[in-house]
């Protein structure tokens, strides 16, 4: 019995002081889940699949990594859905086929996701209405623009160009999908840890008073963190659109869930403080995985969101473990 | 000589006035009538004496629909919206949408008691919870026509108008083992566990294998999943699906863009097309038109849009004090590739329902892509 204490005891210690125990657990979770995958479906689990879940996930990690960085402050982004719908039904409408109008509609439809987050900053730091109730109200709003826009009948459709980074792979395995999210993912990294902004932001979240007493500019840095999100949603709307070929409003995904469901699962906790791009990520993949397994496991709809529920509980659980041991 | 001439006038008074009275027939005389079509809507129930609803116009009708967040929900106020401009006796008519929120729904019902509506029109979000506030509607004298849902209680509204969704997944189940020969491993996307209209098609699924000469014995589901009729979540799970099950021999969608994504995920996988079913939304019958050359198999069953207007057709004739019956049942066209032609329409958008009774003009206004 004392043995055995002290033999996992040694264990732990050991464990904390290797390198390993500076990977993050939703890692480990990963690895875990893709070996499980292997087991109960061998198929899903080849490397040329595996490769296919990171274009899968590209949209949700968009959204994502712009989630991260709005809980890292200590705030949440619940406006995320809507401006999704938006790019979405903008993009196609705006695009309506033409390859050359690409370009400026991208750009046009990344100005207004900044824009709503802008929105939502103003509401959070000037106005200083708590960030759950500034950006559902501001969820409302958006999704009754995106009504207004389509008239409840969207039109349009993307052109072979744009479709390519929804859809489509570089030398036939690397999803395009998956070059972006790369592209996005080292930006956003960028940011958060080798940048002013990114320490701030992690200050604030760590503790505001603290970080205002610093010298920290709360205000602008929140401000900059909601912005960043509408940003990062409406390129999350982009991808997706550029993945289903036309405008819709009927999207089945739950960004807005699963955006949060990832920064958790991936290290960001509610409150703040703390959370990582490559976490996030981790996370989405971790989802994307665990629905393959629930796939292949064939289990009846309601087995599948009990095992759905719990397996997102149990990870986030065993990080929250994790960080206080 | 003079009774007998007195006579005469009375007999052929009565007469103009009965003939004038089926004349009075509002529907009739500015509309086609669909509700008495028996290749539209079956009657069912009893028939419902309905004088003591019967008041002079102009009237003004409620209808609340329970979301315009979908391109069926949409398309079901635009069929609503310009039936109702065919009748010079509808003064307005009022449209609200609940968003798919019961508790939203209650109120707008009460809010159209309280407008003094003549007549109300609900699609149900959900159908017990809303029972007092259509209780409320009847004290008021505002006879309530419910439709595309099952009735919400026993005689809380005048008629109920409904498409039968187990027909609706037999009639495509059917068709899979058809193609099939009863024999083979299918996979199911349905749109959402607890909904009716999903857990209904699904069971007509499931009759239609039982059905199978051998009761079903040679038709494996490989994976059943939920994908809340959107692209996206179809051809997420049919990629899936794909990458788990190396041997797939047909895809039986509940329908929507399901369908759709279902095909480009197979595309994408490179995998040969199986036969697959779906529903009247024009982005997959464009997908399946596309293919169709190709040997792609497909149907399409209907849950038509057309029925916003044949409950307006309904609400009038109750209006009118004309009797209706206490149910009707939609009929569930099919779509077949002999027909396909006649439905599907390359000039507009995906999200237009193909079997519609909008007017080309109407329907060109909402849907025409611009021409690139």
């Amino acid at each position: 019995m004392t043995t055995a204490t002290s033999i996992t005891a040694r264990l732990i210690e050991q464990y904390r002081r290797s390198p390993l125990s500076r990977v993050q657990p939703v890692f480990f979770a990963l690895v875990g889940m893709v070996i499980l995958l292997a087991i109960v479906s061998p198929r899903s689990a080849e490397p040329s699949n595996l490769i296919n879940m990171v274009r899968q996930g590209g949209p949700l990690a968009l959204v994502a990594i712009g989630q991260t960085v709005v809980m890292i402050s200590g705030g949440l982004d619940l406006s995320v859905g809507s401006v999704v719908i938006l790019a979405d039904v903008m993009a196609a409408q705006m695009i309506s086929g033409d390859e050359s109008k690409v370009i400026p509609v991208v750009l046009l439809v990344l100005a207004i996701g900044a824009l709503v987050g802008l929105a939502n900053g103003v509401l959070v730091v000037l106005l200083r209405v708590t960030p759950f109730i500034a950006t559902l109200g501001m969820n409302f709003i958006v999704y009754g623009a995106a009504l207004l826009y389509s008239g409840g009948a969207p039109r349009g459709d993307i052109p072979p160009n744009m479709r390519f980074w929804g859809n489509g792979f570089i030398a036939e395995v690397i999803p395009a999908a998956a070059v972006v999210l790369l592209i996005v993912a080292l930006i956003a990294w960028f940011l958060i840890s080798r940048t002013v902004f990114g320490r701030r932001l992690t200050a604030i979240g760590a503790n505001r008073r603290a970080a205002y007493l610093s010298g920290v500019s709360v205000r602008r840095v929140t401000l900059l963190a909601y912005v960043f999100s509408g940003l990062m949603a409406s390129a999350g709307g982009l991808l997706l659109v550029a993945f289903v070929g036309v405008g819709t409003l009927e999207v089945g995904t739950d960004f807005l869930l699963g955006s949060i469901a990832a920064s958790v699962i991936g290290g960001t906790p509610f409150e703040g403080g703390k959370g990582t791009v490559a976490g996030t990520i981790a996370g989405v993949l971790f989802l994307m995985v665990l629905y393959s397994v629930l796939t292949a496991l064939a289990l009846p709809v309601s087995g599948r969101r009990i095992a759905e529920g719990v397996i997102i509980l149990v990870a986030v659980a065993l990080y929250a473990r994790g960080r206080s041991g | 000589m003079r009774t007998k001439a007195l006579l005469v006038l009375m007999a052929l008074l009565l007469l103009v006035g009965m003939v004038s009275a089926q004349d009075t027939d509002i529907v009739t005389e500015h509309s086609t009538d669909y509700l008495n079509d028996e290749t539209l809507a079956v009657q069912e129930g009893e028939e419902v004496d309905t004088s003591a609803y019967a008041k002079e116009g102009p009237y003004t009708i409620g209808f609340i629909n329970w979301s315009t967040a979908n391109s069926w929900t949409v398309q079901i106020d635009e069929e609503i919206k310009h039936e109702a401009t065919l009748y010079p006796e509808i003064e307005e008519l009022i449209t609200v949408s609940s968003d798919g929120d019961v508790n939203k729904q209650i109120t707008q019902i009460e809010d159209m008691i309280s407008l003094g509506v003549d007549a109300l029109l609900v699609i149900p979000v959900a159908t017990e919870p809303i029972i007092p506030a259509l209780e409320l509607a009847k004290e008021q004298g505002i006879p309530v026509v419910v439709f595309a849902s099952a009735p919400p209680g026993e005689d809380t509204q005048v008629t109920t108008l409904w498409a039968d969704q187990v027909l609706f997944g037999r009639l495509q189940g059917d068709f899979l083992m058809e193609e099939l020969g009863c024999a083979g491993n299918i996979i199911v996307l349905n749109g959402l566990a607890g909904i009716a209209t999903s857990d209904l098609r699904r069971q007509g699924l499931q009759e239609a294998i039982e059905a199978c000469p051998d009761g079903g014995a040679g038709v494996t589901v490989l994976a059943e999943e939920d994908a809340l009729w959107a692209y996206d979540q179809g051809k997420l799970a049919v990629e899936r699906m794909l990458a788990a099950f190396p041997e797939i021999d047909g895809v039986w969608s509940q329908g929507g863009a399901m369908t759709q994504g279902a095909i480009d995920a197979f595309e994408a996988a490179g995998r040969p097309l199986v036969p697959m079913t779906g529903e009247d939304n024009n982005g997959f019958m464009l997908a399946w038109q596309e293919r169709a050359a190709d040997g792609f198999e497909a149907i399409a069953a209907s849950e038509p849009t057309w029925q916003s207007r044949v409950a307006l057709q309904a609400a009038l004739r109750i209006l009118q004090g004309i009797p209706v019956n206490s149910f009707y049942r939609l009929q569930v066209p099919t779509i077949t590739s002999e027909t396909l032609e006649q439905y599907v329409r390359p000039e507009y958008s995906d999200a237009y329902w193909t079997n519609s009774l909008l007017p080309k003009e109407v329907a060109d206004e909402i849907y025409m892509e611009a021409s690139s």
